[in-house]
């Protein structure tokens, strides 16, 4: 069974109903991007308010050792204010796309994060519009850092050559969009809202709670221009952005911070 | 007043990221009071939408009466035209002719969300 963005948030609520939470992942034999950020934004703050979770690892070897190649349960099962800074996986020359990068909220991370995706898209001779994407990658990195109000996040990229399609996410533990609009005064009547309604609202140009607010916007606009997908989730809902349809609706398990998956098909 | 030109890439590459936009804007000071700016956009590999809206920022009423003029291209075009609408300001172009023109007010209708109850 693959982990998706459809039942990621499900295994998450199950895991909770036991008096020994335990995340059932032993049918699974592939991740998505977005699967795999939000499971590990789970443990995270699972971690972060002192609850353990047990795993039921996944029986399939492909996919239990490519967590482990990941380092999954290092990085991500305890809180993550314990991690001793050189133990950071930061982005080096030789990150590949299959690696969960750790990033910390920094001026110049947005930048980093750009300009090792545009290697990588380069070395791999993937056929798409490169500095588009590379920019999707900063404006969702920038997101994190300049909104998000924690220091350490994550951003995950995966391309698909016999898919033809590139995937990117990133997710937080921060204070999500509803919470982070709201603390503008302007959008302060958001803080009653759905999740879903200050999600939307972000994507409105020139919305935001402090200054700017045109990243949201320009990635809508690079995801119709590309005929790619967004998948974003924060707190209890999600919102889908298929080119130029936007749907939205419940997750089953109510995550705090932003999680996000942006795809794209690419040329053969 | 004289026009003097200025490359974008000379200010700032990339020319990405709304903190690589406040850069720009503060190495472009020098010239505002003194020339009519025309900015180069032309040669950046991408021009993003939030540098862009960070440099006009700056100088918005600079912009509005034409002493900071845009030269540009038709994928840009329509990230001017967002920030004018954003910004309630004029934005005065000029295209590879030397034409001069004023980036088009973009509408913005936010689409209709629709509620489903599965992820599929």
């Amino acid at each position: 069974m693959d982990l998706t963005f459809r039942n990621v948030d499900q295994v998450c609520a199950q895991a909770i109903l036991s008096d020994t939470p335990t995340l059932e992942l032993s049918s699974i034999t592939f991740f998505r991007p977005f699967a795999i950020v939000y499971l590990g934004m789970f443990l995270r703050h699972h971690n972060s308010c002192g609850k353990s979770c047990r795993v039921a690892l996944p029986n399939n070897i492909i996919a239990k050792g490519y967590l482990a190649r990941q380092n999954f349960w290092e990085r991500f099962n305890f809180s993550h204010e314990t991690i001793e800074r050189e133990k950071l996986n930061r982005i080096t020359t030789s990150t590949s796309l299959n690696d969960i990068v750790d990033i910390e909220s920094t001026n110049t991370i947005a930048e980093e994060v750009e300009r090792q995706v545009k290697n990588v898209l380069i070395v791999n001779h993937v056929k798409t519009s490169i500095p588009e994407v590379a920019n999707i990658a900063c404006e969702l990195v920038d997101n994190f850092a300049q909104h998000s109000r924690e220091t350490l996040a994550v951003f995950h990229m995966q391309y698909y050559p016999n898919r033809n399609e590139i995937a990117l996410a990133v997710a937080d533990c921060g204070i999500g969009i509803r919470n982070s609009l709201s603390s503008n005064s302007q959008y302060a009547s958001l803080a009653d809202e759905p999740h879903y309604v200050a999600a939307l609202k972000a994507f409105e140009p020139g919305v935001t709670c402090s200054e700017g607010g045109m990243g949201l916007t320009e990635i809508k606009d690079s995801i119709t221009s590309l005929n790619g997908r967004l998948l974003l989730s924060t707190g209890d809902e999600y919102v889908r952005i298929d080119q130029r349809y936007v749907t939205y609706g419940k997750m089953a398990y109510d995550l705090t911070g932003v999680q996000v998956e942006v795809s794209f098909p690419v040329g053969g | 007043m004289d026009t003097h030109v200025v490359d974008i890439t000379s200010l700032t590459n990339p020319c990405i990221t709304r903190s690589r936009g406040r850069e720009a804007a503060l190495k472009l000071s020098p010239y505002i009071d003194k020339y009519r700016v025309a900015i180069d956009l032309r040669n950046a590999e991408l021009v993003s939408l939030s540098y862009l809206d960070e440099l006009i920022c700056h100088y918005l009423d600079a912009v509005d009466s034409g002493n900071i003029v845009f030269i540009s291209n038709k994928d840009i075009d329509s990230k001017l035209s967002k920030i004018a609408t954003v910004r309630s300001i004029t934005i005065h172009c000029r295209n590879a002719r030397n034409k001069e023109y004023i980036a088009p007010t973009d509408s913005y209708l936010p689409p209709t969300p629709i509620f489903t109850n599965t992820k599929s």
